[in-house]
């Protein structure tokens, strides 16, 4: 892909539904251990947060525009090692000599929001691709 | 300027009749069998006139819709139907030269007949 | 009647907007993105006056509507004001540019459209 068209305007709106996908598998994984206070690592679940890089369509391309046109990729996957909230439970299995257990320092409202968010920007990379499609529709019409 | 500009094309094509081949002056030195005295001032140079006036009239049209493409493309116009009516009426009035054409070369064809 | 003269500055309109499209696609696709800064797409005036003369002379290169990018910029959008984690994409504002754009490439793939189609009329039609 040399030149900026239609085919590189897909590509680069693919990544962004791609990524999306992945920080929302990533956002499921958090809220589905909100509560998990024992991990196969011993202590609990910590909360996994994407983090998004910019990666250029053809870093040595003679076109400008090519050069500056970036996909979105999910660079890596972060672990907060905040500590989790402690509640005092001395029942509980997973409490320390103290009583209290770590819980998971995930924030189920920021995650609902972050899920909130992906999902728009998830649509959003849709209605790119529906005009990525009309422009490749109207361009084919000129010879009918 | 849209709207009225294909309403005046209109009105022009229906003026440009072969019928009227009879009255032409205008580049037919030699037409024996037509009365020149029978035909007053202003049917003879009338035709003449509206003919290149239509012709006239649709090539500025023409140009003028061309150049508002030209506008809208390099992004100094935003009018979108306006360009889009444009374009329609540039390749309205190349039909409608060439039509006129047409009808000038009919006329010139019937008129040599009856000379020979 | 410039037929052929107004086919060339339509298709190379076509091929900045898609080009532009290529820049908001990649604005929307970072909409979440640490540190992006919105980007658009600038025609560069000057170059344009001096196109505009050597296709009056009729140069091949310039009828074929190579489409290259010598007139046009990439720079960052500085309407675009910036968020708390350096990103400047406003989600509403690029998806209305990403709509008007795809309006003016349409419109001009249309007049394209008839452009062509008014000289093959004029082709099938000579006497």
């Amino acid at each position: 892909m040399s030149v900026p068209g239609i085919f590189s305007a897909l590509e680069v709106a693919g990544s962004g539904l791609t990524a999306e996908r992945g920080r929302m598998n990533v956002i499921a994984s958090n809220l589905a251990n909100a509560r998990t206070t024992r991990t196969a690592e011993g202590g609990p679940y910590k909360r996994l947060d994407p983090v998004f890089e910019a990666k250029s369509l053809a870093p040595n391309a003679f076109d400008p525009v090519m050069r500056n046109v970036h996909k979105v990729e999910i660079g890596r996957v972060e672990r907060s090692d905040e500590p989790g909230q402690l509640i005092y439970d001395p029942e509980h299995p997973d409490a320390d000599e103290a009583g209290y257990v770590e819980m998971p320092n995930v924030n189920v409202v920021t995650e609902m929001v972050n899920l909130m968010t992906a999902s728009r920007a998830y649509e959003a990379g849709v209605t790119s691709i529906e005009s990525i499609k009309s422009m490749a529709s109207a361009a084919l019409r000129i010879g009918r | 300027m849209s709207g009225q500009g294909i309403e005046a094309i209109g009105q022009q094509l229906r003026m440009v009749r072969p019928e009227d081949a009879s009255n032409i002056r205008d580049g037919f030195d030699q037409v024996p069998g037509i009365d020149e005295g029978s035909l007053s001032e202003t049917e003879q140079v009338g035709f003449s006139d509206a003919l290149t006036a239509a012709v006239d009239d649709a090539a500025t049209r023409g140009h003028d819709a061309h150049e508002m493409m030209k506008d809208f493309a390099a992004g100094r116009l935003d009018d979108l139907h306006g360009t889009m009516i444009a374009s329609e009426e540039a390749g309205i009035s190349v039909k409608l030269v060439g039509s006129i054409r047409d009808k000038l070369l009919d006329a010139f064809q019937e008129l040599w007949r009856i000379n020979v | 009647m410039d037929i052929i003269g107004t086919i060339s500055p339509l298709t190379q309109a076509m091929d900045f907007h898609l080009a532009r499209q290529n820049l908001l696609t990649a604005n929307l696709a970072h909409v979440d993105t640490p540190g992006f800064r919105a980007r658009e797409l600038y025609r560069v005036d000057g170059f344009g006056g001096a196109l505009e003369v050597a296709m009056q002379a009729t140069d091949e290169r310039h009828i074929a509507g190579s489409g290259s990018s010598a007139e046009w910029k990439v720079d960052i959008d500085p309407h675009a004001s910036v968020g708390p984690n350096g990103n400047s994409v406003d989600l509403d504002r690029e998806a209305v540019k990403v709509a008007s754009n795809n309006l003016r490439y349409d419109a001009l793939s249309t007049m394209v459209k008839g452009s062509l189609q008014g000289l093959r009329w004029a082709a099938q039609n000579g006497r």
